[in-house]
Order: structure tokens, then C-alpha cells, then sequence
């Protein structure tokens, strides 16, 4: 079931009303049932996948607890299992064209079995979620007693697909509150649903018809084309994953949930860690608090830290797919986090004044320059393959030579008057990048904190209107559905 | 530092939602008098705007405030040309072709080697083979627009009429040609699985059969919707309202690049195959004059069929069914005569379906139209086709199409309703063409109608 589906906009409501008209006690139940079903809409057979991952992770975690002297050896095989069950799912193919190629490299031809394995959507955010809990039961946080509360913290549909990937100190408390249904959850549900959709609809479903010709064809357009394709891209998966991430905590924050934020603007990022500090913010907390930590994280010297920034990201950039270009996009991360860190030390080696740092234009240039070099990632990330992203970026390298002889009229994407989306780029892109400052801008305001009721009402109805104008009979899936 | 950020995102939340300043559940916010009013919902935002959403709409759908035409659409496929060339078309015709690609593959091929030149498909729809027959068999003038398109079911079929007569244009006589495949399609699941509904809905009146149209509940609630909600229903059309606005602000601002090779619709489906996937261009569908002095070509398309008659579906028979006796009221209603042909098809395809099956098929034909007093013809002569006759399976070559159009002839002059409906038709185009040909200029101009 697809958040911007016609079946998600039955199911919600229906739940909705049925949890707030259920006593206390029968309420988390209530969303287990309908999490479950959420889940067995796409494939019956997963919901046992995810109850046996539920189940098993409920009785093996407490041995952790138990055990004195086998505490690790507990937390290995949970961490092992959960790995495993991960690892067939969603890196079978990978592994088994891995050693094919190898063998191959030494002239044995493998013939390899034939695999019928269809990856469990969410399965990477909810094994996530099981490591989660069973490193902190490790450190000697409390284990969850209540089976049916655990099962809900795994399999809650909101974040069951897409994340954001649940802490369940945070989560599992929430569900013993008895709270009251107050009308603020609506209006705050709501609109975080209705901007998530807009997100979705409006912009990313548009910027994909962009990035599919752009990094399909990269052959048919200009240098400059294919950046202003990249930076489409760039906003296309931002706005799919942000406009995602919206809807599932307003709907989590319809039945008084409160799931944590994965975005803050991160397109004015001024360095490589302060991107990932703002872009999938509870991914990335956990592989700082769940690998880079447990690997000694920056407690060593220079070349310790950077062998686990390395190891960190690209294990990061696999999970978010079993290809090489995934593999690679995580690489890349770790070497520009690793340069931040060089860059730091070099402008502390050579004493740079403080003053020149914290300059506005240092700032201004930092994020410009940031901007690029995820903008250089995503190349990576979106292309088929890593020779495909490696022709783009060729292309793209000549793009400040060609600037100097350019005009309008070289520019590929102002022919295409349909879909209309590619011309637009050209104020849509800066519009964007605009809003993002604004929106930076305005979030310490009062008034775009808290706008008039007025105001409130005339966003909420104008997003009413544009969704259902705009919403087209299939909209693709989001993009985060296939990690 | 790098990845080290200054405090556990998470943290920062947990904290949060233990100060929990505004909602959450860990603590119940005392509610002061002033947004008592919120409590029980009357200030609440998404209610107010629902409402203001619902109130909208409602006065939209009373007072119609933007008049669209609904023969507007953006994804240009064959029943879009065939209705836009249609309402651009000067001519009045008297005969229409219903049917699917069989019929469409027959009547062309013969033109086409009938006036030697190619066609185009997506503007070509007439049938000048079949009007010069009937003009021969049956007297006066003959004018077919051919409604045929390809994967066209009795559904569509039934809407395609209902269509026409929208478009002032009412034929006196209508040769349905129809084939197992029009009842029995696996890969149609529904009747709104086809490239014809999506256009063709927005311009009937599906009120008096959409539980029968739409299959899941998921369907039916969309169409509910869309039926009652101004701005779903105009969506499409508002769509194409913006799109206009925004390319006409574009066109001024950022021109098209001057003398450059220009985007054309073969650059579209190369760099974007999904995108209105269906639509055809003017040059995508062609049809070559047949050489009567070549062997005919012949691929079989069997493993086509086989997925097509994979799965029959008896909901969708059923359904498919129904809407061949909707199109038998609406001609009856209409004065329209009806003639219903089984288009001829090879054993060999018929063997894929299923020799019991297909008798199934045509005697279930043979009933409707006894029962409803329909002309219906079986033109599935084996013995007068041969692999010669078609392309692959099913889709008759220039050939078959001749042989085809003069058997059908034949065979409509032997029947006294369609015959005398033929004829009437026939003398009448005659006599408006002779009175046109009187007419001066300025008559044309009259507002008086006809």
C-alpha cells in the first residue's frame, strides 16, 4: 500500500477513527493489526517474515541481558541473525554475481543457481531497528517486556516501509501513554501529510521524468544539461524521501506519535559532515552510533578515524543497495568526509584566521561548494551503472569550459516543450535552491512557526486543491521503497 | 567533526518530546480558554479547511465556472486521432466500422492497395474500398469513418458510438466487427484497462453501468469521486489549462532554441519510453500499398495469443457481453442498424484458444442476435481465407481485406433491414450531395441549421 494511493486514503482514516474509539488497552493492538495488514497488502507471505525476525529478536535479546560472562557472544549472534536474514534478502544476487565474476576473472566458468528472491519492502529499516535494540540492551539499557509492544515498535506503518528508522527508548514509552485525542494531532497530521504528498506529486514524481531521461541518455545532452539534470535529481530525492518521511509522521502523529525527523534543509550544508547531519538524519545517527562508534570512531589517530569514516560510509552506501554504484556512492562519502576532515587540519596547520572561516563568503562558498560535491554523489547513486555515472561526470568535468561560450540556445532541456518539466528547470532549480534558503531563514520566525489560523487554513486548502488536481493515476513508488 | 555531531539527534527528540511544549502524548496540554473552541474541533484547521475544500467544489459543480472541452486530452492516442480528426472533418458520413485491429488491419490494407498510396493511420479513417462496394451493391453515396482501433473491446466499442453521436455525426448503418479476443483477453483485466476508456470516459455517461466498468472496489471509488468532486473530475483539464499558461510564460521567457535540430516525438520515446506511453504520432502508423505480384509476408504471432487466451476471464466475458447488448440498445434507440460480423481468424489461433471454446464464443453471438432481432454474420469462412489472406493469426492483409469487404457486402444484401437501411442511406447522401452542390457560399454561412 502506497502512502499516495486511494487505498491509503480508506486505510488511514479508518484507522484513525477505530484507535481513537478503542479503550487504552486494545489500541496497540489495534495498530498491529493494521500494521500487519498495511505490510501483507503487498506480499501475505512477508508478514511472516517480519513476525519471525519480531519474534525471534523478542526472546534472543534477553539473553543478552542475562548472560554475565556471554553478553557479546549473545550480541553477535542477534546482531549475526539479523544481518543474515538482511543479507539473503537483499544481497543473494549481489554476492552470487560477485563470485561468478571472480571466478570468472580465473577462467572457471560457475553456473549459478537460480534464485527466486524478491526483496521484503522495509527490510533494511526495521533489521536496523532489531540491531538498534539489541546493542542497547547490550549497554544495559531496558529490555521491552510487552511482546505486543515490541511487535508495533518493528512493524508500525507509518515508518514500516521507508523509515525513519525508530530508537525505541523513544517509541515504545509513547505507547503506554493514555492519551486524549486532541484536534492539534489532526491539524498537525494533516498537514505534515498533505506537504509530504505535495512533495511527492508535485515535485519529485515531476524531477524523475528528468533524471530518467538525463541519466538514461546522458549522450543527448549538453555539459551544462547534465548538471542542471543532477541538480534535479539532487531535489527529486530529496523531495521524494522528505515528502515520505512527512506523511509517515503525520500519520504517526494522527494517533499522537511522535517519530523522529530525518531532513533539515540539507542543501545548505557547508561541508560534507554537516550534510550528514541533515540528510537522513536517523540513518545516519545510527551507523555513527551502531558502526562508526563500536569501530573506535574518532578516538584514535588521523588514519584510524579515516579508515572507519571510510568503512562506515561504505557499508552505508551498500545498504541502501546491492550494486556496485551504491558501493561506490558510500566510498565517496567516506573520501569527502575524509577531505572535510584533511581541509580542517590543513586550514588549522596553516593557521587560517577565524575570521576568514566564519566570514559570510567563506560560509556562502562552503555550501556552494558542498552542494556540488553531493550533487557529484548522487551521479553515482542514480546512474545504472558506475560506467554510466563515470561518462556523465566526464561530461560534466567540461561543463566550466563550455560556460565560457554559452548560451541559452546550447541548452538541450529548452526544446523539450513536453513534458514541460525540462524548461522549467531552468527557474525551477533556482526557485528551489531559494527555498531552501528562505525556509532557513524563516524557521526561527514566530510567524512561520506558528502562522495566523487563518493563514493555516488557506495553505491547508490550497494543498487540498493542488493534490487533487495534480495527483496523476499511478504515481511511481518512492524511491526509498527499494532499500 | 565529520560524522560527529553535536548531540544524538535522537536525544535531542527524546528530549523534546519529554518537555513536550505542544502535543504528544506523554502530557496533557492544558488548553486555555481562547482555544477552547479547538477542543471540541471547530477551530481546528483541517476541519475548517476540509470544509472550505468541500464547500468549494459543491459551488463549482453548481455554477460550472470554466466551460472545458473534454475532447481535449493529453495522451494522443488512436481514439484521440479518431475523434480529433472527426470533429475537424467537414464531411458527414452515414456508415461507421467498429471493431478492433482486425477491423483496422482489413479495411486499410485494402485501401491502401486499393488507391496505391500509403496511409497514415492516425489520420487516416475512411474506408474508400468498402464506400465504392456499397455504392455499387446498394446505389447513392457512401461515406464510412472508420471507428475501429486496435485492442478496441465491446466497451469501447459501445463508448466510441456514444461518442460519435456527440459529435453531431450520426451513421445510418454500423458493421461491428468483433473476434474471441474482444471477450477473452488476459491481459485486460478490466474494461478500463484500455488506452480507448481513459479518453473516451470523460465524454460518456457511465452512470447506468459503472459497477459493471469497474472491477475493484479501489476502481469504483475513483469513479465516485471523480464523478463528484468538481476538481477531481476537471483535473485532467485544469492540468492542461496550467500546462498551457506555463508553456506560453515559457515560450516568451526561454524560447526554443533557434536552428537547432528540433525535439520531436521520436526523440520523446526514445529518451522517455514510459512517458504517455500509447500515443502514437501521425508518421508511428503506416500502411504500404501490398504488392499484388509479391508473395505475401506472414509472422506468427502465436506466443502473443497464447498470453492473450492465457487466463480467460469469465467476469470480463460476462461484462464484455453486456456492453455488446448496450451497444445493440443504443443503435436500436437510435435507429441505427446494427450489424455484428465475426471477423475471420486462423485455425491455428483458434486452436490456441480452443476449438470448444471459440464455438462457445459463436454461439453465444448467435444468440444475442436472434434474441435481439440484430444482423450477426459469421465471416470466418475457412475455406475462403488462406494463409495467404493474412499478415500472422488474426490481422487480415490487403488480400484478406478485399475478400473480406466484398463477402461482407454480399452478405448485408441478402438481409432485408440492412439493405433497405443501406439504401436509404445511400439515396439520401446522394440527394444532400446533389443540394450541396447547389448551394452558393453564402448559404454555408446561414446559422439556420439543416
Amino acid at each position: 500500500m502506497l502512502f499516495n494511493s486511494l487505498q491509503y486514503l480508506v486505510f488511514l482514516p479508518v484507522v484513525f477513527l477505530l484507535y481513537w474509539i478503542t479503550p487504552h488497552k486494545l489500541r496497540v493492538p489495534l495498530l498491529l493489526v493494521a500494521s500487519y495488514l498495511f505490510y501483507m497488502s503487498w506480499k501475505p507471505i512477508y508478514g511472516i517474515l517480519i513476525f519471525g525476525l519480531t519474534l525471534g529478536n523478542f526472546l534472543l535479546v534477553p539473553m543478552i541481558a542475562k548472560s554475565v560472562t556471554r553478553k557479546k557472544l549473545w550480541l553477535g549472534i542477534v546482531v549475526a541473525a539479523n544481518l543474515i536474514t538482511l543479507g539473503i534478502f537483499k544481497y543473494a544476487y549481489f554476492t552470487v554475481d560477485a563470485i561468478k565474476s571472480g571466478l570468472a576473472m580465473g577462467g572457471i566458468d560457475w553456473r549459478e543457481p537460480h534464485l527466486h528472491i524478491i526483496l521484503p519492502l522495509g527490510i533494511s529499516f526495521f533489521v536496523f531497528e532489531f540491531i538498534h535494540y539489541a546493542v542497547e540492551v547490550y549497554r544495559g539499557k531496558p529490555l521491552v517486556k510487552n511482546f505486543l509492544n515490541f511487535s508495533l515498535f518493528a512493524s508500525f506503518f507509518p515508518t514500516q516501509i521507508a523509515g525513519p528508522i525508530k530508537r525505541y527508548q523513544d517509541f515504545i514509552p509513547q505507547l503506554d501513554i493514555k492519551s486524549k485525542f486532541k484536534w492539534e494531532y489532526v491539524d498537525e497530521g494533516m498537514h505534515l501529510i498533505l506537504m509530504g504528498l505535495a512533495k511527492k506529486v508535485l515535485l519529485a514524481d515531476n524531477l524523475a521524468l528528468v533524471a530518467q531521461a538525463g541519466f538514461t541518455h546522458p549522450e543527448q545532452f549538453s555539459s551544462v544539461d547534465l548538471w542542471l539534470i543532477t541538480y534535479a535529481f539532487a531535489f527529486q530525492i530529496f523531495f521524494d524521501f522528505a515528502g515520505y518521511t512527512d506523511v509517515a509522521r503525520g500519520s504517526a502523529m494522527l494517533f499522537g506519535y511522535k517519530v523522529p525527523i530525518n531532513f533539515n534543509l540539507p542543501y545548505i550544508a557547508s561541508n560534507a559532515a554537516d550534510f550528514w547531519r541533515r540528510w537522513h538524519i536517523s540513518l545516519s545517527t545510527w551507523l555513527r552510533d551502531y558502526l562508526f562508534i563500536p569501530l573506535g570512531g574518532s578516538r584514535g589517530n588521523r588514519f584510524f578515524t579515516a579508515r572507519n569514516l571510510f568503512i562506515t560510509m561504505a557499508l552505508g552506501g551498500l545498504w541502501h543497495g546491492a550494486a556496485m554504484h551504491f558501493l561506490v556512492w558510500g566510498v565517496y562519502q567516506g573520501v569527502i568526509l575524509i577531505l572535510h576532515r584533511e581541509w580542517q587540519h590543513l586550514t588549522e596547520l596553516l593557521r587560517v584566521p577565524k575570521t576568514v572561516i566564519e566570514s559570510k563568503l567563506y560560509h556562502v562558498l562552503s555550501v556552494i561548494i558542498t552542494f556540488h560535491f553531493v550533487c557529484v554523489g548522487w551521479v553515482f547513486f542514480r546512474a545504472d551503472t558506475v560506467t554510466i555515472a563515470m561518462k556523465m561526470l566526464t561530461k560534466m568535468a567540461s561543463a566550466p569550459i563550455d560556460l565560457f561560450s554559452f548560451s541559452l540556445n546550447q541548452l538541450e532541456v529548452l526544446k523539450i516543450r513536453d513534458p514541460l518539466i525540462f524548461p522549467s528547470l531552468l527557474f525551477l532549480i533556482p526557485g528551489l535552491m531559494i527555498a531552501h534558503l528562505a525556509v532557513n531563514w524563516l524557521n526561527d520566525k514566530k510567524f512561520y512557526q506558528r502562522p495566523p489560523w487563518a493563514v493555516q487554513v488557506g495553505v491547508m486548502v490550497a494543498l487540498m486543491c493542488l493534490l487533487t488536481i495534480f495527483s496523476p493515476d499511478s504515481s511511481p513508488r518512492f524511491i526509498y521503497f527499494q532499500f | 567533526m565529520t560524522v560527529k555531531a553535536p548531540r544524538n539527534t535522537i536525544e535531542i527528540l527524546a528530549e523534546s518530546i519529554r518537555a513536550e511544549d505542544h502535543v504528544g502524548p506523554l502530557t496533557e496540554q492544558v488548553l486555555d480558554e481562547s482555544t477552547r473552541k479547538y477542543k471540541d474541533g471547530r477551530r481546528s484547521v483541517f476541519n475548517v479547511a476540509l470544509a472550505i475544500f468541500i464547500a468549494a467544489n459543491l459551488l463549482m459543480s453548481f455554477t460550472t465556472p470554466f466551460d472545458f472541452d473534454k475532447f481535449k486530452f493529453p495522451y494522443e492516442g488512436w481514439a484521440w486521432w479518431t475523434f480529433n480528426d472527426l470533429r475537424k472533418s467537414k464531411a458527414e458520413y452515414n456508415v461507421a466500422l467498429l471493431g478492433s485491429s482486425l477491423m483496422v488491419s482489413a479495411v486499410n490494407n485494402s485501401d491502401a492497395m486499393y488507391m496505391q498510396k500509403e496511409l497514415n493511420l492516425a489520420n487516416y479513417h475512411h474506408a474508400v474500398y468498402f464506400d465504392k462496394l456499397l455504392a455499387e451493391k446498394f446505389g447513392g453515396t457512401f461515406k464510412t469513418y472508420n471507428l475501429a482501433g486496435p485492442g478496441q473491446m465491446p466497451s469501447d466499442a459501445y463508448m466510441t458510438l456514444q461518442t460519435m453521436l456527440k459529435t453531431h455525426q450520426r451513421p445510418d448503418v454500423v458493421v461491428y466487427g468483433v473476434a474471441p479476443r474482444d471477450f477473452y483477453d488476459s491481459s485486460m483485466i478490466t474494461p478500463v484497462d484500455t488506452e480507448a476508456f481513459r479518453f473516451l470516459h470523460r465524454l460518456v455517461n457511465l452512470d447506468d453501468s459503472w459497477g459493471k466498468v469497474f472491477k475493484s472496489p479501489w476502481d469504483k471509488l475513483n469513479f465516485i469521486l471523480e464523478r463528484d468532486c468538481y476538481l477531481y473530475q476537471n483535473a485532467l483539464d485544469i492540468h492542461m489549462l496550467a500546462h498551457e499558461k506555463v508553456e506560453s510564460v515559457l515560450d516568451k521567457v526561454f524560447p526554443k532554441p533557434i536552428g537547432k535540430k528540433q525535439f520531436t516525438y521520436w526523440d520523446r520515446i526514445k529518451l522517455l519510453p514510459e512517458y504517455k506511453a500509447g500515443e502514437i504520432h501521425p508518421l508511428a502508423v503506416v500502411v504500404h500499398p501490398q504488392d499484388p505480384n509479391e508473395p505475401p509476408t506472414f509472422s506468427d504471432n502465436t506466443p502473443e495469443y497464447r498470453e492473450r487466451y492465457k487466463n480467460p476471464d469469465l467476469h470480463m466475458y460476462k461484462i464484455q457481453h453486456y456492453f455488446l447488448l448496450k451497444l445493440v440498445e443504443l443503435c436500436k434507440r437510435e435507429r441505427i442498424e446494427l450489424v455484428v460480423v465475426n471477423m475471420p481468424i486462423t485455425l491455428d489461433n483458434i486452436r490456441v484458444l480452443g476449438s470448444y471454446r471459440y464455438m462457445g464464443y459463436v454461439n453465444a453471438l448467435r444468440t444475442m442476435a436472434v434474441e435481439h432481432k440484430v444482423p450477426a454474420f459469421d465471416l470466418n469462412d475457412f475455406a475462403l481465407y488462406t494463409q495467404n489472406d493474412y499478415h500472422d493469426g488474426v490481422h487480415l492483409n490487403a488480400f484478406g481485406g478485399n475478400k473480406f469487404l466484398h463477402q461482407l457486402v454480399n452478405i448485408m444484401s441478402g438481409t432485408f433491414s440492412t439493405t433497405l437501411a443501406l439504401e436509404a442511406s445511400g439515396n439520401h447522401m446522394e440527394r444532400r450531395k446533389a443540394l450541396a452542390k447547389q448551394a452558393t457560399p453564402h448559404e454555408f454561412k446561414t446559422d439556420i441549421p439543416l
